[in-house]
Parts: structure tokens; C-alpha cells; sequence
């Protein structure tokens, strides 16, 4: 027994001779929340679909949570619960007559208190003997996240879930998705939205060009950037002596003063403490050390842009 | 596979358009047993025979003095034709062979039956084709289509509980159609004997009279094979076009060319003989009914087998291009 929830192997797309997804592999494990990252049209969208045999693969192989999408096709299926992109419903139909379409075509049959404990969870008890077409667009998301987890599935997919939500929504589904991790369910989401995603993640993927590119944890992530060059703000009394005497030191790559008694420099982190020190013993008064918080964003558009310049070479 | 057809059919009734069919049909043959209430003679009293013969006797009495066609004309008057001795001694004429063949000239259920309820059977048509060729394309209009195949179900299952459905959904309307009729026709023409003859022509162009009940029957069996078939290929059509107003749009054009091609057809069908198994003639089974041989050559049994054998096409084509699609929507 692996402890994986889902493993994707050398999965592949070929649409007209080009690859648009190009021999993919990772895996999720149990109680994960992995997030696959990249521009519009890189390709999470077409391996999200290869994963719920929405899209048919080239190549590949497709394990959810110990069962082979080719050889155990419904078993497979059973252990997902998706949301592809907004979740679309019968808008003629009750939100519970639609809920209830769903759990019919489940494998094991799905108890009326199962019901009762995913509308609660999701909080659409009042609404769920409505229309559909009733439904704003965030009662639609809740009750996508309610269709995906009736059958109690061991991994949720979501191909850009944020998408139109406003960012009450959006925090209010991004607690919910921790929940669901500490219950166990894993969970694979995509998203372009990378400052979302850092808040949400714990592992992720970039995938560039139908490549993937990098796979890290976002807490290896951020201490990564730690070594490299930052944006920091040294408050001082003095900032135009600071320049002058920090002019020639090997370590600054860029400098500039700000509005008030304020240095912005480009320095590595682990040599703030060495400028820290020649300003000190040339008598300018610190106030303070501020550095900027590393993002995603900043990793993100790194790695992107070194692998561009790795293709070119 | 029990629970993907209660699905389908969840979503047939719980749209109203379903439920709008149902009801047009209804009315229709209310409106037409009204209709046919003002519009043609209909029996007073119980006995029709004895009826027939008082009308005859009456008429009898009018001929010798009733003036020829010939002279109406001449005198230049404005006239009633039926008032013309010619057009008397053939309404005679139609009344005996009316008592001979034992067929009452007055409506009663079951010649409504035949006729109203009967005519009705195009508009199922038109309403199947519509609901049929929206079922799997509004599944990709609104999307929904994703969150269907992401359930582990192959995909032909899922493909097959929606046919299913239609079938029962085209069966419902029939039973519709006949349980009303005969509700309507009985409340206003009276309850009469399943066996009642009706006129009818037959292989050789002679009015005969036979049992209302049983022709109606074999008509509606007769349109069976027509329906099927138009069921399959609005369902292909709807698998094919991914918009649900393209789908019905051409579903619906493709009824009207094949009431209104007929006659090309036939022409056709005299010069070359690719034509004779063009699918439009065969879609109408109940010609069999009157005719022994549709575009010459073509009986009941070859005519049901070209029927056939589109249906396999149609039927693969759907399942093939379902199964293989890449969901991208």
C-alpha cells in the first residue's frame, strides 16, 4: 500500500503533432494539498481533464488511490471527487434534486444523512429545495465542493476553484480546504493565482509550456529565496553618508535612497548583518532592518524565466 | 444503469418544455373532436343504419326534380352543387355502399380514432425530434456534460441510460396520445364497438370497410419503425453538435426535407436506383397500410430493412464519436 492519493506517470497530450502536455509525472499524498501552478493555456487545465478521463491521454498512467484509471476504471472514478472549472448544475432543477443526481450515479449508495452532513457542511441548508438558477455564483461553488464530496471521495480535484469569487469567498473556501486536508483528503487544485495559492498550498508544481517544471513544498520554497539576492530597507539618520560609505562594499548590488532616512538596497540576506556592521562602526544610526517577504510570485517568475533561458541555450 | 435512466428521466420531466408537449396533445384533440363536432354530419338518435336509410329515402325524393349540373351552370344563377343531381345520386350512392360495407358514415370513437388521433402522430414526431435533439447537446451548452462523465461510469453507459430515456419519454406520449384520444373520442362520440368499421382503401384503390380498432392499432404500430428511427438520428445529431440550437435546429429541418422530398424522391427513383434507398420514403411505414410496394419495388420487409440497417449507422456513429471526444468546454 502506497500512501499516495494520486500518482501521474509520464502523462502525455499530443494534439496535431505538438505536445501540449509533454510527459508529466508526480503524485499526491494523502492529506496533501497539492496545487499545480502556470500561466493561462501552459496545460493544467488538460491534466486536470486527462485525470478525470475527461480529455483522453496519449500516454500515461493514472493511479488514484491505489486503483489504475485503465484497468480500474470505476474504482478510480469512485475515489474522485472533481470540480472542473465554475461548477455547472441543472439550473431547472432544486440544488438537492441536482445533489441527488449526482449520488445516483455513485457506486455505493449515498445516505440521506450523508446528505443532510455535506449541504450543512457547506452551509446551503436554506436554499437547497431552490431552483438552481436562483443560486448566486458562490451558493453554485458551495454546492460544486457539496456534489464533489457526497461520495466521500479520497481526492478532490479543482481546476481553478477561486475562479469569480470574491475574496470573502475565496477565504471561506480556502479554510474549508484545510479542513478537508486535516480530515485526510487530499486535494489537487490548479490555479494561475499564485498569491492564493501560497496560502493554500503545501506542495506545487509549475507547469510551463505542457512541462513540468519544478515541484517543491512552499515552505522549501520560501527559505530557498533566503540565500539569494532581496529587497532591504535600512532605516538610518543618515542615509546619504550610508550611501557613500556603503559604495564601495563587494557584497551591495543596487542601491537607492528612499523619502524618508530610508536605504533600499539589493543584498544577499545573509550579508545584512555584515552591512549592518560596517554602518554601525561608521557611527550611522539603525532604526531598523526591514526585508521584503519573499512570494511565490517572485519564486515563481525566477524559476519560469530560468528555464526559458535554459531552452534558449 | 437503473439509477443513470431514473436520472434522465429526473431531467426529461423536471423540464416544462416535457410537460408543455404533453398537454399541446391533449388539447389538440380536443380542439379537433370540436372541430369535427361542427364540421361534419353526426348521427341523432342510436340507430345509424336506420339514419342512413331515411337520408337516402329523403334524398330520393329530391331527384326527380333536382336540375343537372349542366342547366345550373347555364342559368347563370348562384347555385349549390349539392343541390345538383349528380352530386345527389353520388351522395346515394355513397350511403348504400355505406350500408353495404357495414361502415357508418357519422364519426364515431373510433373513426376519430383514426383520423384526428392518428394525424396527430407527426406532432410526437416534431416533439421527440425537439427534446431528442436537445438532450445531449444542452448537456454541453450549459456544461453540465463534465460533471456527468467525471462519475464512474464509461461513457456509453451514460450515452445509453439517455436513449433509454428518450424511448420511454416517445412511449409516454404515445400512451398520451391513445388514452386521451380514446377518452375524448368516447366523451364526444359515445362509446362504440373496438370493431366498428371504418373506411379504408385498399391494395387495389377499393374502399373497404374494416375494423376501426384493429387499423388503428396496426397504424400506430406501422409508425413505430418511422419514429425509432428519427428518435436515433435527432440523437445523433444531438451527440454530434455540441450547441443545443444547432442541434434541434437541424433536426427539425431534416422532418420538414424529408416530408417535403418526397416527390423528388420519387422521381428520382425512377431514373436511378440509388435513390430507392434514400432514408426519407422509408420513415413512413404506414403507407404500407394502403400499398403493397412504395417506389415500385420496395415492400414492407426490404423497406424496414434499409430502416435498419441506418440505424446501425446512426446508433454507431453516436456511440463512437460520444466515447472518443475530448471533453474541452
Amino acid at each position: 500500500m502506497s500512501l499516495n492519493a494520486l500518482e501521474v506517470k509520464n502523462l502525455t497530450k499530443r494534439i496535431k503533432g505538438r505536445n501540449i502536455v509533454d510527459d508529466v509525472s508526480f503524485t499526491v499524498e494523502k492529506g496533501e494539498i497539492f496545487g499545480l501552478l502556470g500561466p493561462n493555456g501552459a496545460g493544467k487545465t488538460t491534466i486536470i481533464r486527462m485525470i478525470v478521463s475527461l480529455i483522453n491521454r496519449t500516454n500515461g498512467k493514472v493511479v488514484v488511490n491505489n486503483h489504475d484509471l485503465d484497468s480500474d476504471f470505476s474504482k478510480a472514478m469512485s475515489s474522485i471527487g472533481a470540480i472542473v472549472e465554475n461548477p455547472e448544475f441543472y439550473k431547472y432543477m432544486s440544488g438537492y434534486k441536482n445533489l441527488k443526481h449526482y449520488a445516483r450515479m455513485a457506486i455505493e449508495e449515498v445516505p440521506e444523512e450523508r446528505f443532510q452532513e455535506v449541504i450543512k457542511l457547506v452551509g446551503l441548508e436554506n436554499a437547497i429545495h431552490q431552483k438552481v438558477k436562483t443560486y448566486s455564483l458562490g451558493m453554485r461553488q458551495r454546492l460544486g465542493v457539496a456534489q464533489a464530496l457526497l461520495h466521500n471521495p479520497a481526492l478532490l480535484i479543482l481546476d481553478e476553484p477561486t475562479n469569480g469569487l470574491d475574496p470573502q469567498g475565496i477565504r471561506e473556501f480556502r479554510d474549508y480546504l484545510h479542513l478537508l486536508a486535516r480530515e485526510g483528503i487530499s486535494v489537487l487544485v490548479s490555479s494561475h493565482l499564485l498569491s492564493e495559492m501560497q496560502l493554500m498550498c503545501h506542495r506545487f508544481a509549475i507547469i510551463e509550456k505542457g512541462k513540468l517544471i519544478h515541484v517543491s513544498t512552499m515552505d522549501e520554497t520560501v527559505s530557498e529565496v533566503d540565500a539569494e539576492i532581496r529587497d532591504v530597507t535600512f532605516e538610518l539618520d543618515q542615509p546619504k553618508e550610508a550611501m557613500e560609505i556603503l559604495k564601495n562594499s563587494e557584497y551591495v548590488v543596487e542601491m537607492e535612497s528612499t523619502k524618508e532616512k530610508g536605504l533600499l538596497i539589493k543584498i544577499p540576506k545573509d550579508k545584512i548583518p555584515v552591512v549592518n556592521k560596517l554602518l554601525v562602526e561608521n557611527n550611522v544610526l539603525v532604526y531598523g532592518i526591514y526585508v521584503a517577504k519573499a512570494t511565490l510570485e517572485d519564486r515563481f517568475l525566477e524559476i519560469t524565466k530560468q528555464n526559458r533561458e535554459e531552452a534558449q541555450k | 444503469m437503473i439509477g443513470l435512466i431514473q436520472n434522465e428521466l429526473m431531467k426529461i420531466w423536471e423540464k416544462k418544455s416535457s410537460w408543455i408537449f404533453a398537454i399541446i396533445l391533449v388539447l389538440a384533440l380536443i380542439g379537433g373532436a370540436i372541430l369535427e363536432m361542427k364540421m361534419s354530419p353526426q348521427l341523432k338518435g342510436d340507430d345509424w343504419r336506420a339514419s342512413v336509410e331515411a337520408e337516402i329515402s329523403k334524398l330520393e325524393k329530391k331527384l326527380p326534380n333536382a336540375p343537372t349540373e349542366e342547366s345550373l351552370i347555364e342559368s347563370g344563377k348562384d347555385f349549390n352543387w349539392d343541390d345538383s343531381k349528380e352530386a345527389i345520386e353520388s351522395k346515394i350512392q355513397g350511403y348504400k355502399s355505406n350500408l353495404e360495407e357495414d361502415v357508418s358514415p357519422y364519426t364515431t370513437d373510433w373513426s376519430y380514432m383514426n383520423g384526428m388521433v392518428i394525424g396527430l402522430k407527426s406532432l410526437i414526431t416534431l416533439f421527440v425530434v425537439i427534446v431528442c435533439a436537445g438532450n445531449v447537446s444542452s448537456e454541453y451548452s450549459d456544461g453540465t456534460i463534465k460533471q456527468l462523465l467525471i462519475r464512474p461510469h464509461q461513457r456509453w453507459k451514460v450515452l445509453l441510460s439517455k436513449y433509454i430515456s428518450l424511448l420511454i419519454y416517445a412511449a409516454s406520449l404515445i400512451v398520451v396520445l391513445i388514452v386521451a384520444g380514446y377518452l375524448i373520442s368516447i366523451a364526444f362520440f359515445g362509446i362504440g364497438d373496438f370493431a366498428t368499421k371504418i373506411a379504408v382503401l385498399n391494395f387495389d384503390y377499393e374502399t373497404i370497410g374494416v375494423s376501426g380498432g384493429v387499423h388503428f392499432f396496426k397504424s400506430i404500430l406501422y409508425y413505430l419503425p418511422g419514429l425509432i428511427l428519427v428518435i436515433t438520428l435527432a440523437f445523433m445529431l444531438s451527440t454530434l453538435f455540441k450547441n443545443q440550437a444547432i442541434a434541434v435546429g437541424v433536426g427539425v429541418f431534416v422532418l420538414f426535407l424529408s416530408s417535403t422530398l418526397g416527390a423528388l424522391i420519387q422521381t428520382l427513383a425512377e431514373n436511378y436506383a440509388w435513390a430507392k434507398v434514400l432514408l426519407f420514403p422509408h420513415l413512413d411505414q404506414t403507407v404500407f397500410l394502403t400499398e403493397e410496394k412504395i417506389l415500385e419495388t420496395i415492400t414492407m420487409p426490404m423497406s424496414l430493412g434499409i430502416l435498419f440497417i441506418y440505424y446501425v449507422i446512426f446508433m454507431v456513429i453516436t456511440f463512437w464519436s460520444f466515447q472518443k471526444r475530448d471533453v474541452s468546454i
